[in-house]
């Protein structure tokens, strides 16, 4: 009987509601309830790769000293995750240097991403953008990264070589 | 809010009856009564005091559901606490799915049943285990410094391919006195 004149209640509240509500007003509190899954984004093999130009003449072409990424001598790393990421390049390389350290050489790197996720964005020119994930689940991507080299027809001949470090950071969500 | 209510528990159907038959009476009674200053949300009348914590599955393993047991987990339990020394009440819930991703990027099924709510009665202190689906819950309260207190479980289970962040949902708990 009692649950029967409560709900009664609530009906009067919506035929007077100033006065009802003093009566037998209802009033409501939110519970929040949260779960987290923990986020990852990494490289699927550890890689020590070379991007390898080989042996370049002094007066080779802007051609010859490109690796473009969609290139047969571009390198490829898996990336597997299920969380927004970003690519984080550290100091980058700008420069090849003779083994020696006489001498260096003008480089810029080239990257792109290629993910079978259609939301996901793209890394162009090794900008450290945030990658989307995708809307539900684990995905996964390539980065593909390449290089040009700078005019070599006033640099000695050697053996010229640079490192880069490529981290993924997660992006807090 | 209250229609909301109603309708939630229209399966019902005597219940539903029984709103719309007495309902012409007491907008009279309402209105033949000023309010009171202890039926303006004082202390006589049942009434939330505070949600001591939500409720927490803290990091999920994709591919593994997890219940969070009202009886067992207290560091991860839901808590309101209700208080009120002159009156009984009601209460009841609507309970949420699913979690969702606070970056819209997916959602965790969510549910509950039967145990997931526990009543730890004001007089007595006994341990009533219900279901916040479906179930209310009577509170008595009748003498001074009176606080009953709820606790709620539930199940999140989360897809093997789940995407990682923060998941959020909210509990709704309705209380309607009887003063």
């Amino acid at each position: 009987m009692r649950k029967a004149i409560l709900l009664t209640a609530a009906a009067a509240f919506l035929a007077v509601p100033a006065v009802v509500q003093a009566q037998d007003g209802a009033t409501s509190a939110d519970v929040t309830v949260t779960a987290t899954i923990d986020g990852f984004a990494e490289f699927t093999e550890i890689y020590d790769l070379e991007l390898d130009f080989q042996t370049l003449a002094a007066d080779a072409e802007e051609g010859d000293r490109r690796i473009n990424t969609n290139d047969g001598g571009a390198l490829e790393l898996g990336v597997r995750y299920n969380n927004e990421f970003a690519f984080n390049f550290g100091s980058g390389l700008s420069t090849l240097t003779r083994t020696d350290g006489s001498e260096t050489i003008d480089f810029t790197l080239l990257c792109e991403w290629v993910s079978s996720e259609a939301t996901v964005g793209g890394v162009s020119d090794c900008d450290p953008g945030t990658i989307a994930q995708p809307q539900v689940g684990v995905g996964g991507g390539s980065l593909f990264v390449g290089g040009i080299l700078g005019d070599l027809s006033n640099v000695p001949s050697g053996t010229y070589t640079g490192e880069l470090e490529i981290n993924i950071d997660i992006v807090d969500s | 809010m209250l229609e909301g209510v109603a309708a939630m528990r229209g399966e019902a159907s005597g219940r539903c009856r029984a709103i719309l038959r007495v309902a012409a009476i007491l907008p009279l009674f309402a209105l033949l009564s000023p309010p009171s200053a202890g039926a303006q949300g004082g202390p006589d009348q049942v009434q939330f005091v505070g949600t001591g914590q939500g409720l927490s599955f803290g990091a999920l393993i994709p591919g593994e559901p997890r219940r969070i047991d009202p009886q067992v987990h207290a560091d991860a339990r839901a808590e309101l606490r209700i208080a009120g020394r002159q009156s009984d009440g009601l209460v009841w819930f609507e309970v949420p799915t699913a979690l969702i991703h606070i970056r819209g990027q997916g959602t965790i099924p969510l549910a509950f049943g039967s145990g997931d709510g526990i009543h730890l009665r004001a007089q007595g202190g006994q341990h009533v285990p219900f279901d916040p689906v479906i179930d209310q819950i009577e509170v008595r309260h009748r003498g001074n410094n009176i606080e009953t207190t709820i606790y709620l479980g539930g199940t999140a289970t989360p897809a093997a391919d789940q995407a990682g962040g923060e998941y959020e949902a909210t509990i709704t708990a309705f209380i309607a006195s009887d003063s």
